[in-house]
């Protein structure tokens, strides 16, 4: 029997009405069962809801303006270049850093924003996305060849998805199976307070077959839910090996709907006279600061092209809240965005500072987009599903909370249950 | 990520974006940041 006082089992973008709907048709037995003895809670994500940006919520139970990630990529200080959120960007202790500085040993896996894998004192940590070699996913280096072994594979190639849906189903299957061995064997073998760890697949399933499920065009909505029949039954094995008084919470970083359209919002900016872009444009680096006053970066993030922060900003610092104002304006009559949060709305914390200046937050279908490669305003690819704020899960066994959940709480909660105390994060014990 | 991860703050927001910047940059070599790159358009991040 496995040891944990604590599990937390992720599926990443699960949206709680789909779990319901086919909880209530019959299928999905573990979480149907599970679903029996705690509330299936809706739950939100912080914003942008990205994996990057919720999981760290998720993982140190704050708010991104305490834990400093708002998105998978951010522009260098001083410069127009673009450089990545990892680890090190993750600026408050996550609940397995805590357990370890309280004693307690853990086994973390596939938790995106983790790369590269930090020592996780005597326990285990394999990082999940992005996680460009494997090499560097895997604390301690020792357990490369028990993974290698079972097959183990950090991600998916996405990039199938792109081109052959068929072996990118095969793949994302394969792929479940070896990432639920691994999980097994680890709980069997490896003895911890806590067990913390995701799966990702879901979120590419639902980002290449969603559209596909809700239309219940075939082969891909049976493979959409037969996904997800595999995903329970691994739900089924980890759980039936905890001990009856472990602590068991699932979650969601944030929900899933169906895309109508991929939103450029750059490429709106620049139609308005806000941007200017070097043409042909590859990424916010060929922006023309003297002729900027606002840029967007993924997902929906607006930042002002504010004098002595970024370079070139023209944008005087007197001037930030009168623009601001008028960008919000021009903002929320857009036909595609629901609302608007500002800095100070979405965002609390010594981190807060390096947060967009507003966030968008979208209609559901239209998926807003950083990226300048193409000059159209909207346009849809293979990508059929899209990120949520709402609709995101949580589920504590035996807790029946009232009201919406948060991400955060989940942090709050699973350091709750390992008996470290709760009371400094911004997430709340559910109980 | 961890407790253990010991790494000295410089005095000064300023410092201490760099410092942080710098960590952001070790975390990727060249070629891994291509790859990161592709991963995340493959998903329309970038």
């Amino acid at each position: 029997m496995a040891s944990p006082r604590v599990c937390v089992i992720g599926l990443d973008g699960t949206p709680a009405s789909y779990l319901r709907r086919r909880i209530a048709d019959g299928f999905l037995p573990n979480l149907a069962e599970l679903s029996r003895q705690g509330t299936l809670m809706s739950a939100r994500a912080p914003l942008p809801p990205i994996s990057s940006v919720s999981w760290a919520s998720a993982s140190t139970g704050v708010n991104p303006g305490r834990h400093g990630v708002f998105g998978f990529v951010e522009r260098k200080p001083e410069s127009w270049d673009l450089t990545f959120t990892n680890v090190f960007t993750i600026a408050e202790p996550q609940v397995w850093a805590r357990a370890a500085e309280a004693g307690m040993r853990s086994v973390v896996v596939n938790i995106p924003g983790t790369y590269p894998a930090q020592p996780n004192g005597s326990g285990v940590l394999i990082s999940g996305f992005v996680s460009p070699t494997f090499e560097r996913s895997v604390q301690p280096p020792s357990l490369i060849p028990f993974l290698q072994e079972r097959g183990y594979l950090i991600d998916v190639d996405l990039g199938l998805g792109h081109k052959d849906l068929e072996a990118f189903c095969e793949q994302l299957f394969a792929h479940h199976a070896a990432r639920t061995r691994v999980l097994v064997d680890l709980l069997d073998g490896e003895a911890c307070d806590l067990f913390y760890v995701a799966f990702t697949g879901t979120d590419r399933l639902h980002h290449f077959l969603w559209e596909q499920m809700e239309r219940g065009e075939e082969p891909w909505a049976s493979r959409f839910h037969d996904y997800y029949a595999a995903v329970d039954a691994s739900v089924g094995e980890i759980v039936s090996r905890l001990p009856d008084d472990c602590r068991l919470i699932l979650l969601s970083d944030h929900g899933f709907c169906r895309l109508d359209q991929e939103v450029f919002v750059n490429r709106w900016l620049e139609r308005d006279g806000w941007i200017a872009l070097e043409e042909p444009a590859k990424s916010i680096a060929s922006v023309i600061p003297g002729r900027t006053r606002a840029y967007c970066m993924d997902p929906g993030r607006l930042y002002l092209n504010l004098a002595g922060r970024e370079p070139g900003g023209i944008v005087p610092p007197a001037e930030y809240e009168s623009v601001r104002d008028e960008l919000r304006r021009w903002a929320e009559a857009l036909p595609f965005v629901q609302r608007v949060a500002t800095r100070e709305e979405a965002f609390s914390g010594p981190h807060a500072d390096r947060a967009p200046d507003l966030v968008l937050v979208s209609e559901n279908g239209w998926d807003l987009k950083g990226a300048v490669r193409t000059a159209d305003l909207q346009g849809k690819g293979r990508l059929t599903g899209m990120h949520t704020q709402d609709d995101a899960f949580v589920l504590v066994r035996g807790a029946h909370p009232d009201g919406e959940a948060d991400v955060q709480d989940v942090a709050a909660t699973a350091l709750d249950g390992l008996g470290i105390d709760a009371s400094g994060v911004d997430g709340r014990v559910l109980s | 990520m961890s407790g253990e991860r010991e790494r000295p703050r410089p005095d000064g927001p300023a410092a201490e974006q760099a410092d942080d910047a710098d960590e952001q940059d070790e975390a990727y070599s060249e070629d891994e940041e291509a790859a990161v790159a592709a991963r995340l358009e493959d998903l329309g991040y970038i």
